[in-house]
């Protein structure tokens, strides 16, 4: 077994060779599945890592969540962690970045309101997805608007009010869905008069529509 | 006595694979710490000394490089060789190191890890006098580690544009990086020597040295493994 020169490589001999990258592969796969996989990825399909406690490792990690991927229809991209760029005498805020899926449209509508009546304006929007918007009534009346969202099949009283303004004639704002479902606007006449809102709407939503 | 002979091999070989258990959960996959990557992002003009540093700590503690490294000197008992090798390995990180911060190539990490991982399996294949075995050719071991070289520097530029780097001092500083990293690998690269050389001193050297390359190649397919199943789900 010492024929391998000085200064030169081994020469195995064929059977101990295949013999030897068998067992290496063999091992790794071991390693593998019993320990890098279930404490890096929490993948542990034999359950040996549980066993081992591997998979521990994983879970206690503070960044382990992978829930950035949102199964909607906006893909957010890694906001680079432990950034700490930021403006001189300002705290950072948090960097909500995201791709989008939908293309970007913009709609101006003409709302009329019935007197002492309201009436919603809605768009489709996915979770993460923007909304932008700007309105004001052709005549400069005052209305009531509320600027809300709910799920699609909203269960009772299931709602959120983003933007509550009372008396106004004109709002601009944006939005950030933070869950996918109805996202728009509700605008209430106060007077006997019909009166007439002209909206402007930019984003990533699928559709609007006056309900 | 033979019987004495393998056990002692297989303690070593366990040895081996307890040591790679301990430090693959320990080391962060050889990116760049969190505070580091604070420091990339936000520094603007040349920061030569940082970068040096960020260079040569990534080289010393990136445990892929190490092992290819180990692989690549394993069999090579002259300074003129072990210096030709490393040059061309040297050399070969350093052309996509740069090319690729310059020209901001995105490859995805995931695979070019994988294949670092397997750079260690070839080279321990290689040194094991396998393709002669198998195939009977022998491949251009100089091409091989000029080859694997270009790998080894495309995860270096990938990661580091990970971070995004100001385009200000971008130039002097990848130089930095990159002198950073051939001072990192001279200092591990010593430090492999001299675990070598009192090894080959060693009667069984011959005998362990062939476990000790299927070790690596186990090494190897566990660093592959663990990239490519990380490709596959993120």
């Amino acid at each position: 077994m010492t024929k391998s020169k000085t200064g030169g490589p081994a020469a195995v001999p064929r059977k101990e060779l295949l013999h030897g990258s068998a067992v290496a592969a063999i091992v790794a796969t071991m390693l593998l599945f019993g320990a890098v996989l279930p404490a890096e990825y929490g993948i542990d399909p034999t359950g040996v890592g549980k066993h081992l406690g591997m998979t521990a490792l994983y879970d206690s990690r503070p960044s382990a969540s992978t829930s950035g991927t949102a199964a909607g229809l906006a893909l957010p991209t890694t906001v680079q962690p432990g950034s700490t760029v930021s403006a001189t005498g300002e705290r950072r805020g948090i960097a909500i970045a995201s791709k989008q899926v939908l293309p970007y449209r913009t709609d101006t509508m003409e709302i009329v309101l019935p007197p002492l009546r309201g009436v919603e304006v809605k768009t489709h929007l996915a979770k993460d997805a923007t909304l932008i918007y700007s309105w004001k009534t052709k005549g400069g009346e005052a209305v009531n608007h509320d600027f809300h969202g709910e799920p699609v099949n909203p269960g009772k009283d299931e709602f959120e009010s983003f933007i509550l303004e009372k008396g106004i004639n004109e709002s601009r704002g944006a939005l950030i869905a933070p869950f996918t479902g109805v996202h728009g606007w509700y605008w209430k006449n106060k007077t006997n008069l019909p009166v007439t809102v002209v909206l402007t709407a930019s984003g990533f939503y699928r559709d609007i529509y006056k309900k | 006595m033979i019987f004495n002979h393998r056990q002692s091999r297989g303690a070593r070989l366990w040895l081996l694979l307890t040591a790679l258990l301990l430090v693959l959960p320990a080391a962060r996959a050889h990116g760049v710490s969190e505070s580091d990557a604070g420091f990339l992002a936000s520094a603007a003009g040349v920061h030569v000394l940082p970068f040096l540093y960020l260079g040569a700590k990534h080289m010393v503690t990136g445990y892929d490089h190490l092992l290819f490294l180990c692989g690549v000197i394993f069999f090579l008992y002259k300074m003129k060789d072990i210096g030709i090798y490393v040059t061309l390995f040297a050399l070969g990180h350093s052309t996509t190191l740069l090319l690729g911060v310059l020209n901001g190539w995105h490859i995805n990490a995931y695979i070019v890890d994988a294949i670092i991982g397997l750079s260690i399996v070839y080279r321990a294949f290689d040194n094991l006098g396998g393709f002669r075995a198998t195939f009977g050719v022998q491949p251009n071991k100089k091409a091989a580690v000029l080859i694997f070289g270009f790998f080894h520097g495309l995860g270096l530029a990938t990661k580091l544009q990970d971070f995004r780097l100001s385009p200000d001092g971008l130039l002097a500083n990848m130089v930095s990086f990159n002198v950073g990293v051939e001072i990192g690998q001279l200092l591990a690269l010593g430090l492999i020597l001299i675990a070598m050389r009192w090894w080959r001193g060693t009667a069984s050297f011959v005998r362990h040295a062939v476990t000790a390359n299927f070790a690596l190649m186990a090494c190897g397919f566990t660093l592959a493994g663990y990239q490519f199943t990380g490709y596959l789900i993120r």
